[in-house]
């Protein structure tokens, strides 16, 4: 048992490609569509971390520079920010045209994240995105079964498959040499693609493990592509019946299925529009307690407690501004109702989710992709993780004015005070910064262990198949 | 032909694949109906909502049988609806990410008019499965499915030579083959359509032209096809195979990509959130400076309210909407550029439909179930006009300062969708 006959197998199949010209072809176009890919992935991240940084740029300045104001008047002036991007998007945008990239923060208010270039898209738009992500989900499996159809078909046409499991070379062998042959090119290319870009992103947030699982999910994909092209080659009896049957799983498996799920998904667990939840949010507000209304039960036991915390009977002996407390009490209820509509819909995504995941079997097409967004930072998850982000820090900031409000504003002239400017300007407003790949566990798990059956079954099929000859 | 079509159905890979389209033309038609029908109740649904709730918030904020013109601008949200028309279905288009039901009050429009939606953002890139992505992606593919092997096929059974001896015209037998299958690809996509128009009664016209866009586009892809495995020296099916994959790769991914980058540097649009971030600073802005600087310009654009008493005290509702206006105002230009961008991005679209079937045919029912850019457009347009019917409606309260009362409550004005069937 040597592994000889291997090598000489795949060697002979590399020969044959040269030789047949059209294989060799192929391989050079792919390699010309991912440059192309890549540079208008490049372009279109570009464009998105520009638009990201001229976003924080502006939003810094405009906060800065504000004169002295009241302090609430600067909790309604707001603060904006911007979703950071991961340079691994240059290889899977994601969700980055469909989820908004800047949040509007203010007091007693929960605002979306808005402006996402898929609304305002031509009918172009509908069209699938060519990325290097989409470059390894649908293009290199399609090139290589064009590639690699007729691998064993034709060696048994040829009766080439009879002469050499009659040499006393057993059908692993074969097998793995047909397997190496097809999947080492796809390997070195997938490689070479992780090299560049590692080296162009390597000072990034978690660079090595993004790009490592990418790389995995990318390697287990085109390895049970590659099995799978073998197997099937093996299976049929007509080069053209191979390549329909290869086809057609190519059809299913990146395109019907992906697409089929998430409708699914949609149709089964629709989504509330975000009014209404914005209207059941405020309703609740007022069932807890109106600071605008004097006999609201909350908002009087919430007076009588501070009155009897400091030992005084009427709210204008207070040694703090009332009002500054009011709105601290307000905002405290306000973001709790808030956060709990958020967790609602967020529940509700969390319910397409798992309804996806349920099926994702049927697509390991769509699971690489889950891998490949979650790695850059693009996936559902990064992103609700950025709105929570986000809101924790509307709620420090706002809290830190309500503060102010109380401890610098006098309350008998409480309307006409503006608080100097150095307050905003040290305000707490930490960076929002990219969640860590953990955020994606759940999916990551699902979609790797996903892969790993999809390497298994061609593997099955072809134990099976090789017996027959 | 009725021999052609014979001969195709008996083989039972072509039942099973004519059972599979039409199976999926069915199952496309159906989900955009789901979608378009879930829009539908949400949105009646928020009808019925809003009319309770403008009965709630008078009842609550009434004092003496009159009420507050300016809480009404600061409290009231009015609803706007994106209603999809009848046909909508068809192509679900950019509706997968825009609001359908939106809240809109008195004050800058600007700052309220681009709030997102919580759809699912995975579920919109991936894209819908509707008949405009079945009929652009997948009946190109049946096509190449039925039409790739014509005279390969022969050749393979050894009938080729046979065949050309025997036929008197080739060129009309070849034909005749083409046209059969050309045929049953029509009729699995075009009998779901027919059938399911009927059972929801729906209007004719449009079916009519999703049947000549379906006809058209088909019969572009059989020509194509037709042509490839017809040429003298198509015998080997396998490669007429890659060659009709390829381009079909090339018409529906890779140029309609390069058309995309092409519009998109053709027609640069500014950045939404630079509208947003500009709306914020003039509307903030306003506090801080003198009253007149606000009212002055104003009152330029609305003469009417000139003569009214001025604005003394610290705040008036009228100095806080005229600048929530002005802030609008300012912003307009930048508005208009960008919407005047996106049309051009539209129109280019457009022309490249002429080059492009498959952006053709997406766009074509894009324009029926007005589910495009430019839609979206006349619909920011409307809620526009809304939002001026209502300060045209609240200003003689707030700048006369007469009194609101419980019956000019019911007068404002309520959102009317065109759009809607």
């Amino acid at each position: 048992m040597n592994a000889s006959p291997v090598w000489t197998i795949a060697c002979n199949e590399w020969r044959r490609w040269w030789h047949a010209r059209v294989p060799a072809l192929l391989l050079v176009v792919l390699l010309g569509l991912w440059g192309l890919a890549a540079l208008a992935a490049h372009h279109h991240w570009q464009d998105h971390a520009r638009t990201v940084a001229d976003v924080t740029l502006r939003s810094q300045h405009d906060w800065q520079s504000q004169p002295d104001r009241h302090p609430h008047r600067v909790s309604h002036f707001g603060d904006f920010v911007a979703k950071p991007l991961h340079p691994l998007t240059v290889i899977e945008p994601g969700i980055l045209d469909q989820s908004g990239h800047l949040v509007y923060l203010e007091a007693h208010r929960l605002n979306s994240a808005n402006f996402n270039p898929a609304t305002e898209a031509t009918s172009l738009g509908r069209f699938p995105l060519m990325t290097p992500g989409m470059i390894v989900q649908w293009w290199m499996p399609l090139f290589l079964i064009m590639i690699a159809y007729a691998t064993v078909t034709a060696e048994k046409l040829a009766g080439t498959l009879a002469y050499m499991r009659g040499n006393g070379t057993a059908a692993w062998q074969i097998a793995t040499g047909k397997w190496l042959a097809l999947f080492l090119p796809f390997l070195l290319l997938l490689c070479l693609q992780g090299l560049l870009v590692g080296l162009w992103s390597w000072h990034s947030d978690q660079a090595g493990l993004r790009l490592g699982l990418m790389l995995l999910a990318q390697v287990l994909y085109m390895a049970g592509w590659c099995g799978l092209v073998v197997a099937v080659s093996w299976w049929s009896r007509q080069l053209h019946a191979a390549l329909l049957t290869l086809l057609l799983c190519w059809v299913c498996v990146c395109i019907i299925f992906p697409r089929g799920l998430a409708n699914l998904a949609q149709v089964l667990h629709p989504t509330q529009p975000r009014t209404e939840a914005e209207y059941h949010a405020e309703i609740k507000l007022k069932t807890l307690g109106d600071s605008h209304h004097p006999n609201d039960p909350h908002f009087a036991g919430f007076k009588a407690q501070t009155l009897k915390l400091y030992g005084v009977s009427r709210t204008e002996d207070l040694p703090v501004n009332y009002n500054g407390l009011l709105m601290q009490e307000g905002e405290r209820l306000t973001t709790a109702v808030y956060r709990e509509q958020q967790a609602l819909h967020d529940a509700q995504l969390a319910k397409q989710n798992a309804q996806i995941r349920h099926w994702l079997w049927l697509s390991p097409a769509l699971a690489m992709q889950y891998v490949q967004m979650a790695s850059s930072g693009n996936d559902l998850a990064h992103h609700q993780a950025f709105i929570r982000q986000a809101e924790v820090r509307r709620y420090q900031l706002i809290q830190y004015l309500n503060q102010i409000h109380t401890f610098k504003v006098n309350q008998a002239e409480d309307k006409d005070t503006r608080v100097d400017a150095a307050f905003w300007q040290n305000a707490p407003r930490p960076t929002v910064s990219l969640a860590g790949i953990d955020v994606s566990r759940t999916t990551l798990l699902a979609s790797l262990l996903v892969l790993l059956g999809w390497i298994v079954l061609p593997c099955a099929l072809l134990y099976k198949v090789s017996k027959r000859t | 032909m009725k021999h052609e079509l014979i001969l195709l159905l008996k083989q039972r890979s072509m039942v099973l694949l004519v059972l599979l389209s039409l199976i999926l033309t069915s199952l496309s038609l159906q989900n955009g109906w789901q979608n378009i029908s879930h829009i539908r109740t949400q949105i009646l649904h928020a009808q019925q909502e809003e009319s309770l709730r403008k009965q709630d918030y008078l009842h609550s904020h009434q004092h003496d049988g009159t009420l507050d013109a300016g809480e009404i601008g600061y409290y009231l949200f009015h609803n706007v609806y994106h209603a999809p028309t009848e046909w909508s279905f068809i192509a679900l288009g950019n509706r997968l990410v825009t609001p359908y039901v939106q809240r809109i009050r008195l004050l800058g429009l600007q700052g309220q008019l681009y709030d997102g939606e919580s759809h699912h953002p995975e579920y919109v890139m991936l894209g819908s499965f509707d008949y405009a992505f079945w009929l652009v992606f997948f009946s190109p593919l049946l096509c190449i499915a039925l039409l790739h092997d014509l005279r390969a096929s022969e050749q393979q059974a050894q009938r080729l030579l046979f065949l050309n001896s025997l036929v008197a015209k080739p060129a009309h037998f070849w034909f005749k083959r083409a046209l059969a299958r050309w045929l049953l690809i029509v009729t699995t996509l075009t009998l779901p359509v027919i059938a399911f128009a009927t059972l929801h009664a729906l209007s004719t016209g449009p079916l009519l032209l999703v049947l000549v866009v379906t006809l058209l586009y088909t019969l572009f892809w059989t020509m194509v096809s037709a042509a490839i495995s017809l040429h003298t020296r198509a015998v080997n099916a396998s490669f007429n195979a890659m060659l009709l994959t390829s381009l079909w790769l090339c018409m529906t991914v890779i140029l309609p990509n390069l058309a995309q980058l092409w519009c998109h540097a053709r027609a640069p649009v500014q950045d939404g959130s630079q509208i947003a971030l500009q709306h914020r600073q003039l509307v903030h802005g306003a506090w801080d400076l003198p009253k007149t600087d606000t009212l002055t310009p104003f009152y330029a654009l609305y003469p009417q309210w000139r003569d009214t008493s001025p604005v003394i005290g610290r705040f008036h509702w009228k100095w806080y909407f005229a600048f929530q206006h002005m802030a609008d105002v300012r912003l307009a230009p930048q508005v208009a550029a960008r919407e005047q961008a996106l049309m051009q991005r539209d129109q280019a679209t457009q022309q490249l439909g002429w080059g492009l079937p498959g952006v053709w045919a997406q766009r074509q029912l894009e324009q029926l179930a007005q589910s495009n850019v430019a839609h979206l457009l006349a619909h920011r347009q409307q809620i526009e006009q809304f939002h001026t019917q209502l300060r045209h409606f609240v200003y003689p309260f707030l700048f006369e300062e007469q009194p609101f009362t419980a019956e000019d409550f019911q007068q404002l004005p309520t959102f009317k969708s065109t759009g809607a069937d």
